[in-house]
């Protein structure tokens, strides 16, 4: 009788995310899987973490006249370059 | 004896008669079948032609270039680093027209008030990143002329703090005036306008609420815009059902208006689309063969010496060629959405990304500005979910496109109703693979088109970007 309503319901939005996540759909529970992936999305950021030049997290050091980091704002780093532009997306076209 | 040197791990796909193997640090190449056969099998010795050709490629790393390959890979996901830049406020859901695609529309329109506009600048103002850019989004923006103005005051004023601030209108471009066009020149606000091919094209899907198309009042503005106030207007086309087979009559339009740049993007179904998708709306196939032609004569009108580039192709040669993150929220991994991007509704309430609020509801609402604090929206854990959801790596992860491809999590779950995509089945996936498949072809093929597509994302002596 449940599952009935729930078709009936057809196609609005009535779960939240979580509740998909944590929802038991076939052999695997989704939550292992996105914890799977969680797992190797924190290997990432961990690596990216250590590996990222200390600019990175610096507030307005850009330089004014370019896109890149200034070479000089990090001394004695190999890590001169850090590409930053602003975010675009697919909903305008700047002509960028 | 032990070896000085590791090959990266890597994933492949066959490109043409070719194999095309990449890594996640952005290392490429294409191989034919026995240098493949060499390098699958790890018996590629160092000193030979292909380890040195593969060494400089970022496939093999040592020592000595293991910090290369990290800095490249750094610049190519340099998103990670930074806060969201773009701040899309939709300050009024009315519209003077009544498109069949529309995806924005709102049931219950509304007009963004001075009281919620003076919290978007706050919120903005607030953001640890030197770059801001304020879109403008509607509805049509241009109604809610008051806040338009307030908002574009206040944001310029950040300029004072070195930053780089970008305000950008998106616009049906039929509600104007002499004194709006002036007010967009003062203030440096860029102008991007619906245009979705020529009359007959155009007329079809973007009409008044009489039915009337609105090709020429649009058209009248932008000469106008253009001839008396200097001002450069960008177009933007949605890609209806209609448009498959015109592909050259819409570059050509684009190419008339004087357009460098057209983005060649499908119809989301979404919004008003969805009860019109028969008249609208195609498969993911049929979209492919209208990119491959359309790609195709882009390139033709190149080689003619007529300078326009494909903005999604653009956007994939910079990650593939220059190893740069071009900072394009539709296709990282994870998605840009609350990480890249936030869009402040007109009553307050916050939405990870634009394609998130045209769904609406409280799925993927954040909270509202009004009583709650930036940092703590942006924290919460739909959002964590949805960032999640939108990891490649999740759903594919042996993909050879891997290190550059992404996709729209709030796309796949209207499309499968399933936070959990069955990836391949995936309409905006399936496109984005092929396109840069196709491209990948070219690059395989090279010649001409090569040289050309090199071109599209080339670097002069001196310059940071070419922009």
């Amino acid at each position: 009788m449940k599952k009935s309503k729930d078709k009936k319901k057809g196609r609005t939005f009535k779960k939240s995310i979580k509740h998909f996540i944590k929802d038991e759909d076939g052999f695997i529970e989704k939550e292992k899987i996105i914890k799977i992936g969680l797992g190797t999305i924190s290997a990432l950021t961990v690596v990216g973490s250590l590996t990222a030049p200390k600019q990175a997290y610096a507030e307005h050091t850009d330089s004014p006249a370019g896109k890149y980091m200034d070479e000089e704002a990090v001394p004695g780093t190999t890590c001169s370059r850090l590409v930053v532009r602003d975010h675009t997306h697919g909903n305008h076209d700047s002509g960028k | 004896m032990t070896k000085d040197f590791a090959v990266i791990p890597f994933n492949s796909g066959a490109i043409a008669d070719k194999y095309l193997i990449s890594n996640m640090l952005g290392g490429w190449d294409i191989l034919g079948e026995n240098d493949f056969k060499l390098f699958s099998s790890l018996k590629c010795n160092r000193g030979t032609p292909l380890f040195n050709r593969l060494y400089e490629r970022g496939l093999i790393a040592d020592e000595r270039n293991f910090n290369r390959l990290l800095e490249d890979h750094r610049n190519l996901n340099s998103n990670l680093f930074y806060d969201a830049s773009l701040h899309i406020a939709v300050i009024t859901t009315h519209c003077n027209l009544r498109c069949r695609y529309c995806q924005a529309h709102a049931a219950r329109p509304e007009h963004m008030s001075l009281k919620v506009a003076r919290r978007t600048v706050q919120c903005i103002a607030e953001r640890k990143t030197p770059y801001i850019t304020l879109e403008f989004q509607g509805g049509e923006s241009t109604l809610n002329w008051n806040v338009l103005v307030f908002l574009t005051k206040s944001i310029r004023k950040l300029e004072r703090n070195n930053r780089k601030i970008d305000i950008t209108l998106i616009s049906n471009l039929t509600a104007l005036n002499a004194k709006k066009m002036q007010f967009f020149k003062d203030y440096s606000v860029n102008i991007c306008a619906s245009l979705d091919g020529p009359k007959h094209i155009h007329d079809q899907n973007r009409i008044f609420g009489n039915g009337k198309g609105t090709y020429d009042v649009v058209i009248r503005n932008i000469k106008k815009l253009r001839k008396q106030f200097k001002k450069s207007v960008n177009f933007l086309p949605t890609i209806t059902k209609s448009s498959l087979c015109a592909f050259k009559e819409i570059i050509d339009e684009y190419v008339r208006w004087g357009a460098t740049s057209i983005a060649l993007r499908p119809v989301n179904h979404l919004g008003n689309a969805c009860s019109n998708w028969r008249n609208l709306g195609y498969s993911a196939e049929e979209f492919m063969t209208f990119y491959k032609n359309a790609l195709d004569y882009i390139l033709e009108l190149n080689k003619k010496g007529i300078f326009i580039r494909e903005r999604m192709a653009k956007v994939i040669l910079q990650k593939v060629f220059n190893k740069e993150d071009p900072y394009y929220v539709d296709m990282m991994s994870p998605c840009g959405a609350g990480r890249g991007q936030i869009v402040y509704m007109p009553d307050g309430s916050c939405y990870p990304c634009d394609e998130a609020r045209m769904v609406g509801g409280k799925m993927f609402r954040l909270g509202n500005i009004l009583n709650e604090t930036y940092e703590t929206l942006v924290k919460k854990e739909n959002l964590l979910h949805l960032l999640e959801t939108s990891a490649i790596n999740l759903w594919d992860y042996a993909s050879v496109l891997s290190p550059w491809i992404g996709v729209c999590p709030v796309l796949n779950y209207t499309e499968q109703k399933n936070f959990v995509p069955k990836i391949h089945c995936s309409f905006i996936y399936k496109i984005h693979e092929f396109r840069f498949k196709y491209i990948f072809e070219k690059i395989a093929k090279g010649g001409q088109d090569l040289e050309i597509l090199k071109s599209w994302v080339a670097k002069k002596e001196g310059e940071n970007e070419k922009e």
